[in-house]
């Protein structure tokens, strides 16, 4: 066995030795959502801006486009707030979960 | 015309034909490291047992100037033959011929040997290469897999369905595959997704390549699409041709019965398992140890590795066995590992294969990705699949077999016909330590030296609970077994269970989680 591969796995408090696996090693760390950094919910290209850094927004209010799938999405606001930084601009290919704009 | 001019007339169109896309695209095939269709299917079957049906047949497609081209064969092999002496029907797509694109008559020549296998119960082989839908049949194109599909679908449980993917395998193509039962990949060669790197590239910006994206190590290794995976089509043959040995040829076949022959790894079963539940073992040594010649079939090698599934004999008759692999994480159950061992389970149900479960395990894997994965709903699959099996049923506790872990694995619960547990069996709720740390929380909280005290009441829990008596004096261990013991208990059972009364319910079916 390959020993760069060890493992130690805790299951109900008792330390087991035992070896990864491919998938194992590709899991991500959780981490609480930050609802101020705003992700693409999905990848493609952006069309349109629609706020700028400073803007006042509230929920409910369109922020960008993105095409997707020959489909232009408006995206909308899902909570309120004062823009902070606009990180994309029209043109830009984005995956999911790239960060799109930081309210303050 | 005279007969002999008629016979070399025939031979000659035969020739012509059976050269596909031509000397050219032979070449080309050849350059990629592909074999082409009938050297492929000279492989898989017996010496010249091979008959090719509908040799002669042609393409339907009539619009974009399809009517006056001539494609041999359609871009598809199809026919019959034999393995070890028993008969298969076999497709193999023509890569040479417009790049084996699936046009409508092409799906009915492999639509007519889905319907042959099924007719006559023997075991249907596909090999895939094919860049994909002919484009220019349009909609009919889409018809031909959906026929395919719906056969499929049709023979599954009742003849095993094998898939050897030999090249590109895209878009709607690969859903006949992930249908049947075992699905062969070959390292550089095979390839398989639903959207190619090109597609993926203009539309989300992401660069990837085909191997990466798709290949052998990638469907064996992460998405568990593949069973078998070869270092080259030869060995991917002689892959193909063992498993058929193993496994019944339809849902009634009892041929699968062999001479008895003793287990030669040289193992001693008696000490394969660490008496430490924390200390790791390959669970395939216990398996070695026990069946007929140490041969053992693996299915899915690369996934999961935490579960171990596959074929072997003990005492001439075909089991699948569920093995838990402490070697890797420990050998719990989580997403991958449940879904594996869910679907091995249904199969050995459907083919009336008796399933032997070794089990070692600690519970569930914890973790947030694990629960937001569905570790419930994939994990629920287990208990399923088990408790619907109606074949025998024999489990064997090796070591550890912890709370919610212990009654997925073919427990006294879940219907087991016969439960055995080794002397290093701990049948429990939980780990002594958390179970400890449980139960006496305030004596340990309240001593002068809390962490002694912990380590006492550990070492109490231990000695009260972590082994198999427990479980065997309310009945749900039928018998413990020195582990020399286990292949001639099991030999026992196996004769004991061929009689196994079948129940009959008036349900249609029930609704796996699946």
């Amino acid at each position: 066995m390959n020993e760069n591969r060890k493992l130690k796995m805790i299951v109900d408090e008792v330390e087991y030795e035992t070896y990864s696996t491919p998938s194992f090693d590709k899991k991500q760390k959780w981490s609480q959502p930050d609802d101020k950094i705003i992700l693409s919910i999905i990848p493609g290209t952006i069309v349109e801006i629609l706020v700028k850094e400073g803007d006042k927004v509230k929920a409910g209010d369109a922020m960008l486009v993105i095409e997707a799938m020959k489909m232009n999405n408006k995206i909308n606001f899902l909570k309120g707030g004062i823009i902070d930084k606009v990180l994309v601009k029209p043109g830009d290919i984005v995956s999911k979960n790239q960060e799109l704009i930081i309210l303050k | 015309m005279s007969i002999n001019k008629k016979i070399e007339a025939l031979n000659q169109k035969r020739k012509e034909v059976m050269l596909g896309g031509g000397e050219k695209a032979i070449e080309k095939q050849k350059e990629s490291g592909k074999l082409t269709a009938r050297e492929r299917i000279e492989l898989l079957v017996d010496k010249g047992s091979f008959n090719e049906y509908d040799l002669f047949v042609q393409h339907s497609a009539r619009e974009f100037g399809m009517a006056d081209k001539v494609l041999n064969g359609d871009g598809v092999v199809i026919g019959t033959g034999t393995i070890d002496g028993r008969p298969i029907c076999v497709f193999a797509q023509d890569f040479t011929v417009v790049g084996g694109s699936l046009g409508y008559m092409h799906a009915m020549k492999i639509v007519k040997i889905q319907d042959l296998a099924l007719k006559m119960r023997v075991p249907c082989i596909g090999i895939n290469d094919s860049g994909g839908a002919r484009i220019q049949e349009g909609v009919d194109a889409l018809a031909g897999y959906g026929e395919i599909f719906y056969r499929n679908t049709q023979s599954s449980g009742i003849i095993p369905q094998l898939s050897v993917i030999l090249g590109p395998c895209a878009g709607g193509a690969v859903y006949s595959p992930a249908l049947t039962d075992y699905v062969f990949v070959v390292d550089n060669i095979s390839k398989m997704f639903i959207t190619g790197p090109e597609v993926i590239k203009t539309v989300l910006g992401e660069e990837i390549t085909q191997e990466d994206l798709g290949g052998a190590r990638v469907h064996s290794e992460i998405t568990g699409n593949a069973h078998f995976f070869a270092n080259d089509e030869k060995e991917c043959f002689s892959q193909i041709r063992k498993l058929l040995s193993f496994i019944p040829h339809n849902n009634k076949d009892k041929n699968t019965e062999r001479k008895v022959e003793k287990p030669v790894a040289n193992i001693d079963i008696n000490n394969v398992v660490p008496v430490d539940p924390t200390k790791p073992y390959d669970v395939r040594n216990v398996i070695k140890a026990i069946t007929d010649n140490s041969d053992f079939v693996e299915v899915m090698e690369k996934f999961a590795q935490n579960m171990v599934i596959g074929y072997g004999r003990i005492g001439g008759k075909t089991v699948g066995f569920v093995a838990n692999q402490p070697l890797y994480l420990a050998g719990v159950l989580d997403v991958d590992s449940s879904d594996k061992a869910a679907r091995f389970i249904r199969y050995c149900d459907a083919f009336d294969i008796p399933i032997v479960t070794l089990v070692d395990l600690p519970g569930y894997l914890p973790g947030v990705d694990q629960e937001h994965a569905g570790v419930i709903r994939h994990g629920a699959k287990v208990l399923y699949a088990y408790s619907e099996a109606s074949v025998p049923k024999l489990t064997v506790i090796l070591r550890k077999a912890y709370g919610g872990g212990y009654i997925a694995m073919s427990s006294r619960h879940l219907k087991a016909d016969f439960v055995y547990a080794w002397p290093t069996a701990e049948i429990a709720v939980m780990g002594p330590q958390g179970a400890a740390n449980i139960i006496f929380r305030k004596e340990i909280a309240e001593a002068a030296d809390p962490n002694e005290m912990r380590k006492q009441k550990v070492e109490e829990y231990k000695e009260r609970f972590a082994n198999p008596y427990v479980a065997a004096s309310k009945g749900y261990v039928d018998e413990i077994i020195v582990p020399d013991e286990t292949r001639e208990k099991i030999i026992q059972a196996l004769k004991l269970s061929e009689t196994k009364a079948k129940v009959k319910t008036d349900k249609k079916h029930g609704v796996p989680p699946f």
